[in-house]
């Protein structure tokens, strides 16, 4: 602007006239400069204001997640299993802290925290991350938490809160079936959904019913908004929305059989699983167990070795994950199978030698003289090898698989279980398509004993006799306790053909001379059900010959023992099924468990009826 | 020959009174009201800020009022004296000034800490107005006439830059170069200045500026890339004039402020406190205030009967323009962040009392406008 402004020509005008002309030159540029100035003003505080008030609302609300309560389990009674309870703990805002030394530093002055736990945080810090709050695994009591509160804002970024935590009632006869809630990782969290990225102390189901039903368990998060100076320190309160508490859930499950249960289990690597006619379990325990609360703040990394490392390996559920040859427990599908494909007749009969060469192969049967002329009735009960190696060899695998699938086996049971396995029925398609051989007629033979290539799991074995025991309709296997109990579709074409294996698994129990005979229970309510023997290591012939006994061998080549069935006889109400890995002959081992759990769940209804 | 007549004492004083601008008077006073009120709101116990404040303004204005009464031909006696003084203070903080944030800037006067450099932008107006006072304007542009006015210029703002404290040598520099202009230095040794500096400028940033300096610079470019570092200030500054709106978010509802997020919200940043709650409204009257007063020292100066008084109040005028425009050019992000205070309503103690000294010039020059020196 000055510049348009002529310089005074020397002694042409007085020094006042230049001063007073220049000044005015100055004080026109002063007023450009104050309107780009107003102007800016127009341009930050009209134009952009909007903008601006969302940035200082950033800066000054907070938004705090509130986890939700963690909904119930109750068992079919109503007895709670998994229970909340409410802990005081810390979070701190990565955001708003300098670094984790100098907070953990001035956060024990308030609180005393060992030198062990503040280099577990440290290590803890490093990987987590940094948008989400950092909850310090420390619960506090009401006493050290509203002192806390008290001076929490001298330090810079700390958080106290109210949250819940899961506690089970009996962490270790549910640990398997109700499995455990756990910090959620990155992948959980994209699962569930934004909504609950940013809980501080968030827990989700990692296994179990706890995975298993999360969505319903988990809740809403609510939300509480506050106002912070720039320290991060809380001023005042603005907003509380109340979260939604998960739903709480009722399972079929009988707290008292399943504890008696896991206590029959003691000491023995394996399974039992209970369900009625409708398929809602009663009772689904594996054993060895581990303490599933250990799991809901991190389980150390000691425990978890000593967990992993287990022989009987504790972490797996042996119900539903670990596959076994279904062994004896299969003839019956065997023997129906063959009758509806009219292969046999009720009245077909077979002579046992005690061993049968075919092949180029030898095969045994259990009982190393024989079981001379029987019938299927007499081969069932007395667990004839021989005569279903020919039922299996006339009948072909094929055939047997259709039957298999009927009842369920090779299939989950559950819908959503995250750690079911699926086991396996074979068929010659399969071996062509899986294994790229074609099939042997000795692998039919083998399979119509139970052995060789399919493996189920005690769930379907569970199932399937339940099925059976419901006259041959099919169920949906649940643990949840509704009201809409009802069978599906029939699944077998003839009635005679299931109450005559009915019948002989009866007389397998309740008769002289039947596998189970000596698991029987007199009285009103007898159980009827059928053992078997799976082998996991090939017997040779010249360990044949010494006659070693099972029990010589290592534990973990030892026979898997099962048994299968149901009660009361005449009046089928439940089915149960029992593993025990390497535990010997079906006979001696899983048939007196199952009678024990059969019993106590009789004596129940009996006092349930009395009352 | 015509001789005044004497006075008597009585007479001198009501003559002075009568000359007295209140309307200017009452400006300041306007001007400083809103700043009690803004410190007001942005105070709490702890800090006290507010009877601080209060003190330093009686201070301020028992001294705006001596310096109004003393005659301005004392002012014109004594600049060299004055200028050589605080030359002297500049040359003892050197040496034995209070270091404070790596700058030794203060003397202590144990109860009141002062600022010697502020004390310089007064110093040099006098000193440059004595100067052009006589000097012809036929020989102005003569190399032998800006000599000296060459030396009053330099040394303050190199022993101020070496204290260090750049921002105020550039303040003090920029003053003198408007004293300059003022007093009718040719356009061509301005032109000559300027394309010369525009020159050295690559080289003295490369080795002159400390590297804090340098990054000032750099967040000033782009504050948004740091906004947890330096460019804090502004962003925050912007943000919280920004969401002022129109209006204003209302007496002592600033949260920007109130929350702690604006930093030197009571010296350097007070501007944002008021707008942010009296908006675009109250920012534009606040500036219009300003304005007022920049005017009304033009108006006196223009009614001068001396060179002297003329240059004085233009000195005065453009020296609160300046700090004026960088202060509002800071707050709102058009400058880089220098900490310079808003005047008169900033908190802080050397800054009012030279801001009023000043005015004082200018009053007592408003007074004795019709006297001769």
């Amino acid at each position: 602007m000055e510049y348009f402004i002529p310089s005074p020509k020397k002694g042409s005008e007085s020094k006042a006239k230049v001063i007073s002309r220049r000044a005015f030159a100055l004080t026109s540029f002063k007023f450009v400069f104050m309107a780009m100035v107003v102007s800016r003003l127009f341009y930050l505080q009209i134009i952009k204001r909007d903008e601006f008030v969302i940035k200082a609302d950033k800066n000054r609300f907070r938004k705090w997640k509130l986890a939700p309560s963690r909904g119930l389990i109750l068992d079919k009674n109503d007895n709670i299993i998994a229970d909340n309870f409410q802990v005081f703990k810390i979070a701190l805002i990565p955001n708003e802290i300098r670094s984790i030394d100098i907070f953990l530093s001035s956060f024990s002055k308030i609180l005393p925290i060992t030198n062990n736990e503040i280099s577990y945080y440290k290590k803890k810090y490093k990987v987590h991350n940094k948008n989400l709050p950092f909850v310090l695994d420390k619960n506090l009591n009401w006493n050290e938490f509203s002192r806390l509160n008290y001076v929490i804002h001298n330090i810079q970024g700390a958080q106290p809160f109210m949250s819940y935590e899961r506690t089970y009632m009996h962490p270790n006869e549910f640990a398997h079936i109700l499995g455990y809630v756990s910090k959620p990782n990155q992948k959980d969290l994209n699962q569930i959904g934004t909504n609950y990225a940013d809980v501080p102390n968030l827990k989700i189901g990692k296994i179990g019913l706890e995975k298993n039903s999360n969505k319903s368990l988990l809740g809403t998060p609510g939300s509480a908004i506050f106002e912070v100076n720039a320290f991060g320190k809380r001023v005042k309160n603005v907003e509380k929305i109340d979260g939604i508490n998960g739903s709480r859930i009722k399972t079929s499950i009988d707290k008292d059989i399943q504890i008696y249960a896991y206590q029959q289990l003691k000491e023995k690597s394996g399974s039992v699983v209970v369900m009625n006619m409708y398929g809602r379990v009663l009772c689904c325990v594996s054993s060895p167990s581990y303490d599933s609360n250990k799991f809901t703040y991190g389980i150390s990394y000691k425990d978890y070795d000593v967990l992993k490392k287990n022989e009987k390996k504790p972490l797996v559920n042996k119900a539903m994950t670990t596959t076994y040859p279904p062994a004896s427990t299969f003839k019956m599908i065997v023997a129906l199978s063959a009758l509806e494909n009219k292969i046999i007749t009720k009245n077909f009969r077979h002579t046992c030698k005690g061993k049968v060469d075919l092949y180029e192969q030898r095969y045994h049967c259990w009982k190393e003289k024989g079981h001379g002329r029987v019938n299927l009735k007499r081969a069932i009960k007395e667990s004839c090898d021989i005569y279903f190696y020919e039922v299996a060899r006339l009948l072909g695998i094929d055939r047997l698989q259709k039957t298999a699938f009927r009842f369920g086996l090779g299939d989950y049971v559950f819908q959503d279980f995250f750690e079911e396995a699926k086991g396996l029925v074979p068929s010659t398609s399969w071996k062509r398509e899986a294994l790229g051989k074609s099939w042997y007629l000795g692998e039919t033979m083998i399979s119509g004993i139970g052995q060789g290539y399919i493996k189920t799991t005690n769930v379907q074995l569970c199932k399937m006799i339940a099925q059976f025991a419901n006259g041959g309709y099919q169920i949906n296997a649940s643990f949840f306790d509704s009201s809409d109990q009802a069978l599906g579709k029939k699944i077998i074409d003839d009635d005679e053909h299931v109450e005559l294996i009915l019948e002989s698994l009866f007389e397998a129990t309740n008769h002289p001379g039947g596998t189970s005979y000596r698991s029987r229970i007199p009285g009103t309510m007898k159980i009827a059900g059928k053992t078997g023997t799976a082998q996991v290591k090939k017997i040779s012939e010249s360990q044949r010959e010494q006659d070693l006994k099972n029990k010589d061998l290592p534990w973990k080549f030892r026979d898997h023992s099962l048994f299968t069935g149901y009660g009361p006889a005449d009046n089928p109400k439940y089915a149960i099924s029992v593993i025990i890995e390497h535990g010997g002959s079906g006979s001696a081992v899983a048939a007196p468990i199952a009678r024990n759990i059969m019993r106590k769940i009789f004596e129940k209804e009996r006092k349930l009826n009395n009352v | 020959m015509y001789r005044p007549i004497q006075k008597n004492i009585f007479e001198q004083a009501w003559e002075k009174i009568i000359q007295f601008d209140w309307f200017f008077f009452s400006l300041i006073c306007i001007l400083i009201c809103v700043g009690l009120l803004t410190i007001h709101t942005i105070d709490n116990s702890d800090s006290n800020y507010l009877f601080k404040h209060f003190v330093r303004i009686s201070i301020s204005i028992t001294l705006f009022l001596c310096i109004a009464f003393i005659h301005i031909k004392f002012w014109y006696r004594f600049a060299y004296v004055f200028y050589i003084g605080i030359v002297g203070l500049l040359i003892y903080v050197e040496f034995f000034g209070l270091s404070a944030l790596g700058a030794k800037r203060w003397i202590n006067l144990y109860f009141f800490n002062i600022q010697p450099s502020e004390l310089m932008k007064v110093g040099v107006i006098l000193a440059l107005a004595r100067y052009y006072q006589y000097i012809k304007l036929e020989e102005i542009d003569s190399f032998y006439k800006l000599i000296i006015p060459v030396f009053i210029i330099f040394i303050p703002f190199f022993l101020v830059s070496s204290q260090p404290d750049l921002g105020t040598g550039l303040f003090i520099l920029i003053v003198c170069l408007g004293m300059l202009w003022l007093a009718g230095l040719s356009l061509k040794i301005f032109i000559t200045g300027f394309f010369s500096l525009l020159i050295l400028t690559p080289f003295s940033i490369a080795f002159f500026l400390k590297p804090y300096q340098k990054e000032r610079i750099l967040t000033f470019l782009n504050p948004e890339n740091d906004p947890l570092g330096s460019g804090y200030h502004i962003v925050q500054s912007k943000i919280a004039i920004g969401s002022g709106g129109f209006w204003g978010k209302g007496f002592k509802q600033g949260t920007q402020s109130n929350l702690e997020f604006l930093p030197e919200k009571h010296t350097d940043f007070i501007f944002t406190v008021f707008s942010e709650q009296f908006g675009f409204f109250g920012s534009v009257l606040l500036i219009l205030l300003f304005f007022a007063i920049i005017l009304k020292i033009l108006n006196i100066s223009l009614n001068s009967q001396n060179n002297f008084s003329r240059l004085v109040c233009f000195g005065v005028g453009f020296n609160i323009f300046v700090y004026l425009a960088v202060n509002l050019g800071m707050v709102t992000g058009l400058l880089p962040v220098v900490g310079v205070p808003l005047p008169i309503i900033s908190y802080g103690g050397t800054a009012m009392l030279t801001t009023m000294f000043a005015l004082g010039l200018v009053m007592s020059a408003k007074i004795h406008k019709d006297h001769n020196l």
